[in-house]
Parts: C-alpha cells; structure tokens; sequence
C-alpha cells in the first residue's frame, strides 16, 4: 500500500501527465477545417438529433407567431404587387431575351461559375453559436447529404459563411460575423456600370460592418452601392450579395480606400440556410 | 439528480442558443452554470466533482464545437476554482448570485484565452469584455431558478444542500 503522501504525488503526476499529452494532442487537433474522426461524427450526430427533436415544438410555436407577422406584411404586399403584376408579361419576354444573352455570353467568356450553376441543398440551424467565442452555427444536413467542407452558404438575404467541418448528419457553418483576419473574400462593388474590385477583410462587430480593403479605383463609391462576391476565387461562387456600402475612409494604412458594407443578413436570426454544392456545377 | 441537471443543461444550452440572437445581452453558459449548482450535491467527493466536469466539458466540445479539449480543459479548471471559491464562501441564496458571475467571467475568460492561445482565433480585447458583459443575465436568472429547483427537491427527500 502506497503511503498518502506517495498517493497524493503519484496523482499529481498522473494530472500532469494527462494534461501534457492533451495539450499536445489539443494543438494539433485544433484545426478549423480538419476532418472529424468517427467517434466525433457519432457523437455530434447523436447529441444534434437529440436536441433537433426536442426543439421541434419549440420551433413551431415560434414559426407561427414569425408567419403570422408575415402573414400580415405579406397582405400588405399583396396590395402592391397587384399592381405591378400586369406588367408582368412584358418582364418575362424581357427575362427570356435576357438570358439567352446570358448563355450566349457564358458560351464564349467560357464562364460557368455563376450561383445558379451550383446545386443548392437547404437546411435548417440547430444551434447557434454555443460557446460564445465561436462564431458558428450547426445545421442538420451533412456529408450523407452531399455537404463537404469549403462549401459556401447562404440566407435568402444573402451570403452567411462556409463549412468548416462535417459529420454525417451534420455541419458546422463558421459566419462571416467574425473579427479575426481570417475571411478574405474578393467582391466586388457596384457603381453603376462599373464594378470595383476588393478585398473583404474582416467584420467590424462595433459598427456592425464588413471592411472591404485592397480598393486602388480612384472611382467615387456611393453609399449603398451593392457590394457581391466576384467568383474569383473557388470558395464562393460569383453574384452572391453580400451588403451595401455603408460610408468610404480610407485604409489602416492611409494608402487606399477602405469601404464599410452593411451585411444584407441578420446574424442575429438565421434558421433556414442553403449550402452551395461547388463539386456538382 | 446531479445527472439529469447536467444533461438538461447542456440540452438546454444549445435549445435557447436558437431562440436568443446571436449578439444579445443573453448568452447562455448553461452547462457551467449547472456544474457549480451541482457542487454541494457531491458531497466533498472532489475527483468524482471532477470528473464530472471534464466529462460535460468533453461533451460540450464533441456536440457544439469543432475543437476537441478546450472546453475540456475550461470546465476542469472551472469545476476546480468552484470547489477553492466553497472552500471560502458558503453557496447558498445569497451569495449564489456572486459566485455565478465570478465562475461564469472565469470560464468565458478561460475558453476565449485557450481559443486565441490555440490560434483559434486572435486576441481582441473589446470582444471579450462585450462577451462577458452579454453572459451574466440569463446566467444569473438560470442559476437561482435551478438552485431553487435542486433545494426543493432535496427538502422533499431531506437530503443536505446548501455547501
């Protein structure tokens, strides 16, 4: 038998040890877009459905008291849209000529990298930000779905995150609405005709605004200019809105401009999204 | 009981996360507030106490986070200032409300510390403070309501509970 005070450093020891192999095994883990291993992936999957299901009544009683809101704004709308829908039929003969130009011109330019190339899977938001410190939402689609991590997504309203990782029911979303210098997104911001070339660098939370820097167009930006990804890249697919212009200064280091845009999304209510499928355009 | 306070705390957790806007003076820290209204029902079985809240800890990582071991190590090091803070103040009514938004700064403090240390993200003073300012109102409002809950339930089975 080992005395007690041989017991009490026998386990201090054993603490220590356990601490040094998780710090080492923690620092290589923690990687944002690693893939999960499959005890992680059953875990999440479990725990997800789990607290899905026990949110479903919740989640009714507040879709009804939402779509009755709606209901009411919708019948307001409804008044508007009457009128307008006469005009409808010479809208549609437009829409045809249109996009036929577009076909035409995507045929020679060689471009199939527009939003509606990518195949569109939709999902519902499981969790939001659990953790405080992270940024991300959880949905309740996954790689069993086709999801693959990389994958853009969006609201409606507009441009929201990607995909940082993926179990087999579910993914994790990392959203735009971070702080860290991580996000670099090339848009582009359109003042009439013309479209100005930058880069979206991170998210002022204070001001509720996306910084855009990188801007060496010497042409005057409007305030609420629309402000949408350029496609340049493979993570986002091209003519995604992101928000609208919200003042012009100039850039930290005082050497070109740096544009604020209001985000087109709430970050504060996201519960249906679509994931961009970039792998089946 | 001490089971079924942890699970449905951290259930619950992720359930209100999706009914609160993100960037509202509400955050929940559900699991940690249940971890230290828990602790008298240990009964001073500290490495059982501890155990526990790696566990939930691990959990939490598993379930809502994409970094396996932080908030492992968070909640240990929480569940640990917990049993040092009851060495010194009893928990009961009055001083629950104290403990709470000491322990509750504490582990926001501690996870967003591992996170920038971990290069999960970089060190922005403003968005802590606006982290902790967010995180002790529903927190406070959860642990009294719990706290009562626990006490009643233990007078009914005349068990001890205040620590």
């Amino acid at each position: 038998m080992l005395k007690n005070g041989n017991n009490k450093k026998c386990i201090i020891l054993i603490i220590l040890v356990v601490v040094g192999i998780l710090v080492v095994v923690t620092t290589i883990a923690v990687k944002e877009n690693r893939k999960l291993n499959f005890f992680e992936k059953a875990i999440k999957d479990s725990t997800t459905f789990l607290t899905g299901t026990i949110y479903k009544p919740i989640g009714f009683i507040k879709d009804k008291i939402k779509e009755n809101d709606e209901k009411n704004k919708i019948y307001k709308q409804y008044k508007k849209l009457k009128e307008k829908a006469d005009k409808a039929k010479l809208y549609e003969a437009r829409i045809k000529v249109l996009e036929g130009e577009i076909d035409n011109l995507k045929t020679s330019l060689d471009i199939n990298q527009t939003i509606t190339d990518y195949k569109k899977i939709n999902a519902s938001v499981v969790n939001r930000n659990v953790g405080a410190w992270y940024n991300t939402v959880n949905i309740n689609k996954g790689s069993k779905a086709g999801i693959k991590e990389g994958y853009a997504v969006i609201t409606d309203k507009g441009l929201i995150g990607k995909v940082v990782s993926v179990s087999n029911f579910t993914s994790t979303v990392k959203l735009l609405s971070t702080d860290e210098v991580i996000n670099k997104i090339s848009v582009k911001i359109e003042v009439d005709d013309k479209s100005i070339y930058g880069l979206l660098s991170y998210y002022d939370k204070k001001n509720n605004a996306y910084i855009v820097e990188g801007i060496s167009d010497n042409t005057e930006i409007k305030n609420g200019s629309k402000v949408v990804t350029t496609g340049l890249t493979d993570a986002f697919p091209a003519g995604i809105l992101i928000g609208e212009v919200k003042s012009v200064t100039k850039d930290r280091y005082e050497l070109a401009k740096a544009v604020e845009v209001t985000p087109s999304v709430d970050f504060g209510d996201i519960d249906i999204v679509t994931v961009l499928d970039r792998d089946s355009k | 009981m001490i089971v079924a306070v942890l699970l449905i705390s951290f259930i619950l957790e992720g359930i209100i996360s999706n009914i609160i806007p993100l960037d509202s003076l509400f955050i929940s820290m559900f699991s940690v507030v249940a971890i230290l209204v828990t602790y008298p029902l240990f009964n001073d079985s500290k490495i059982k106490f501890l155990i526990y809240s790696g566990s939930l800890g691990l959990l939490y990582d598993l379930t809502y986070t994409t970094t396996p071991f932080i908030n492992t190590f968070a909640f240990l090091i929480t569940a640990l200032i917990i049993t040092l803070i009851c060495k010194f103040i009893t928990l009961n009514k009055l001083n629950l409300i104290l403990i709470v938004i000491f322990t509750v700064l504490f582990h926001e403090t501690i996870t967003y510390l591992l996170l920038c240390l971990f290069r999960y993200r970089t060190f922005n003073d403003m968005t802590l403070i606006m982290g902790l300012y967010s995180s002790i109102i529903s927190n406070v409002i959860y642990s009294y309501t719990v706290y009562i809950i626990i006490e009643r339930i233990c007078k009914k089975h005349k068990r001890k509970y205040v620590k």
